[in-house]
């Protein structure tokens, strides 16, 4: 590798075994693990952003220079696909974590009236920041995101970069929420994506370049912008998004257990009508966790309907780990993992992973709880974790989900037993170009699980199966994904080449886009 | 622009563990180790920093050897993820078998409202 440049405020360490967070990627060797602002002392205020800008853009120099050098920008480590295999060079961007309201007098008129129905404020976060944080930061001053994933832990950048969704019935996804993206593209250059009815005057692309000394565009074009919403670690570095946050609020309803046939159950994944459950209509986050060996007494569905309601109480931050199993399948993994550890013979272990399953999901009320709390951190260790999240249009959601759970009691009959559930969650269409949700309603069929010898070949088992039933799907970009190139053109359609056709736009030497690419779009037919 | 910065607030709250131990008398019999809890991802690890008694600056560490962190006879604490940083911690009945350490949380940042003291970006670049 070529010596690197001075970078002030910058470490470079080498690491002889890097892994993310579920050692899906593990032991790579990374010759410069870069963390920019963790060497010295950054000047305070706007010159401290500058600096910062000042470190990446030699950086980018450096990687840009012939040979040009892959720069994988990681966020929290929990992606599972290889999205995040790195080659020599890592870039932490930890120190982009400042978060701020943007002054209303710089949003237009159209977006001022269009989020006025629903409270919105725009929020200016850089994409280091994690969602905790972010949490934390909206909850003091009595706002909150419209959506998250199920737990805190990842970085804004990357939350959005691979689709991380949720399961909010209404608003979508987190990239749904975004209303522009801030990308460094090169040295000096960079570029403030809005859509082209902009939310924004030139006032804000101004005060981004005032704030990193970097040459800012200001460009209202969809799709750039639809794609940078979704981009996969591949449109450059994400340094800032702006969210669209809304007033606090709190998140109350029910988890009822059920047995895996229950009709109403299925009559709920269909139509999404949760009133068999409770009356009151229109729930705004819906889930079903299904316990797929359950046999007997043993529940084996677990449905969740929650509603947004006004705080009943002053703000306060999640416990250190307080998120609800409801969502969080993570915790359930947790408490499976002295299973796996005793070796139990298989005929045993679908009937644990039950009773384990029904021990973790309580039915009952689900108090008022703020947004950052239930969906709040994780219990699950380090290294432990396998999963695959498929996507289909929720038009297919029955048959898709039948086909799941078919797969996986098949493979348990074969001795072949997930050491997890199967969470099933929906989210309303996107204009992102590359979201996962591109249908008008999306039903998401999550799998995570421990890893055992067996689990790759269960993924296989569901993937062939719902080939076998002629249901198109698309996997999480962040999970292990069963995709082919041709499998990623059949879903999205036209969404691929104007996908490409925005990174070309955005990347338009091949130092750029070498420099910002990954294995994932490498794979899937993404990097041309 | 307005973040809380934990690793700062911690530098904090260590200079005045060290100032309880030094006032103590009991430097060099035992060390003690705060650290966060092992389960939670530790994402990367930042420089190394020195802090004296009698709360000045904390300064960047010369030397790179994290191995001190796990020398023997070191009492080890995990601390709590307080959301909003830590603002103090004493450590009592140091160098006995049952030291405990009390940790204070910080509180959130004061604000209240949207239109109050929330941090807003301003022409010509940073926050107001």
């Amino acid at each position: 590798m070529r010596p690197l440049p001075n970078l002030p405020f910058t470490t470079a360490d080498a690491i002889p075994a890097w892994s993310n967070f579920h050692h899906i990627i593990k032991d790579r060797p990374v010759a410069a693990y870069l963390t920019p602002g963790a060497k010295g002392m950054l000047p305070s205020g706007v010159a401290g952003s500058v600096a910062l800008a000042r470190e990446l853009s030699a950086i980018l120099e450096y990687c840009m220079t012939d040979p040009p050098a892959r720069l994988c920008t990681i966020g929290a480590r929990w992606s599972l696909s290889n999205v995040l295999d790195p080659k020599d060079l890592i870039l932490d961007p930890g120190a982009w974590d400042q978060i701020a309201a943007i002054d209303s007098a710089w949003a237009t008129p159209d977006y001022k009236s269009d989020a006025a129905a629903r409270g919105g404020v725009p929020i200016v976060v850089q994409g280091g920041t994690t969602i905790r944080a972010v949490n934390n930061f909206l909850g003091s001053y009595g706002l909150a995101l419209q959506t998250s994933g199920a737990n805190d832990g990842h970085r804004v950048a990357g939350c959005i970069a691979t689709g991380t969704h949720g399961s909010h019935l209404k608003v979508g996804a987190v990239h749904d929420t975004v209303l522009a993206v801030y990308l460094v593209v090169g040295p000096q250059q960079a570029v403030l994506l809005q859509p082209s009815s902009r939310r924004f005057t030139p006032d804000l692309a101004q005060w981004f370049a005032q704030q990193t000394g970097i040459r800012s565009d200001d460009v209202a074009d969809d799709d750039l912008f639809n794609a940078a919403r979704v981009a996969l670690g591949a449109l450059g570095f994400v340094h800032s998004v702006i969210i669209e946050a809304v007033p606090l609020y709190q998140l109350r309803g029910f988890t009822v257990a059920r047995s895996l046939e229950d009709t109403d159950v299925w009559h709920a994944i269909e139509t999404l009508d949760t009133s068999r459950f409770d009356p009151t209509p229109s729930p705004d986050f819906f889930t079903v966790v299904f316990s797929p060996f359950a046999t007997g007494n043993v529940p084996g569905a677990f449905a969740t309907a929650l509603w947004k309601q006004a705080p009943s109480s002053r703000y306060v931050g999640p416990l250190p780990v307080a998120s609800s199993i409801a969502t969080d399948l993570s915790r359930l993994l947790s408490s499976l993992i002295p299973v796996a550890e005793n070796a139990l013979t298989d005929p045993l272990i679908g009937d644990v992973v039950a009773i384990e399953t029904a021990k973790q999901y309580h039915p009952g009320p689900v108090a008022p709880d703020f947004p950052g709390s239930y969906f709040g951190p994780t219990s699950l260790p380090e290294g432990n974790g396998r999963s695959v999240e498929v996507v289909v249009d929720h038009a297919k959601a029955v048959p898709a989900v039948r086909a799941v759970l078919r797969a996986l009691a098949a493979e348990a009959r074969a001795g072949r037993c997930l050491l997890g559930a199967v969470g099933v969650r929906f989210i309303p269409g996107s204009s992102a170009l590359l979201g996962t949700n591109i249908h008008p309603m999306n039903t998401y069929i999550e799998f995570p699980s421990l890893q055992t010898s067996q689990t790759t070949r269960i993924h296989q088992a569901v993937w062939d199966a719902l080939r076998a039933a002629d249901i198109p799907f698309t996997c999480h970009w962040g999970q292990e994904y069963g995709m082919t190139a041709d499998s990623v053109r059949a879903y999205f359609g036209s969404r691929v080449d104007r996908w490409k056709a925005a990174r070309a736009k955005l990347l338009p030497t091949p130092q750029q886009r070498a420099v910002f690419t990954n294995p994932l779009i490498g794979t899937l037919g993404l990097d041309v | 622009m307005s973040c809380s910065r934990e690793s700062i607030r911690l530098c904090h709250a260590l200079s005045a563990v060290l100032c309880a131990l030094a006032a103590a008398g009991c430097g060099g019999t035992s060390n003690v180790v705060l650290r966060r809890a092992p389960s939670a991802d530790p994402g990367a690890l930042g420089e190394l920093q020195r802090c004296n008694v009698g709360e000045s600056p904390c300064g960047p560490d010369p030397d790179p050897d994290t191995s001190r962190f796990n020398d023997s006879h070191t009492a080890m604490f995990s601390l709590p993820a307080c959301s909003f940083g830590i603002e103090q911690i004493v450590i009592k009945k140091v160098g006995s078998s049952n030291a405990y350490a009390d940790v204070q949380c910080a509180a959130p940042p004061q604000g209240g409202s949207p239109d109050g003291g929330i941090p807003t970006t301003a022409a010509g670049g940073g926050t107001r």
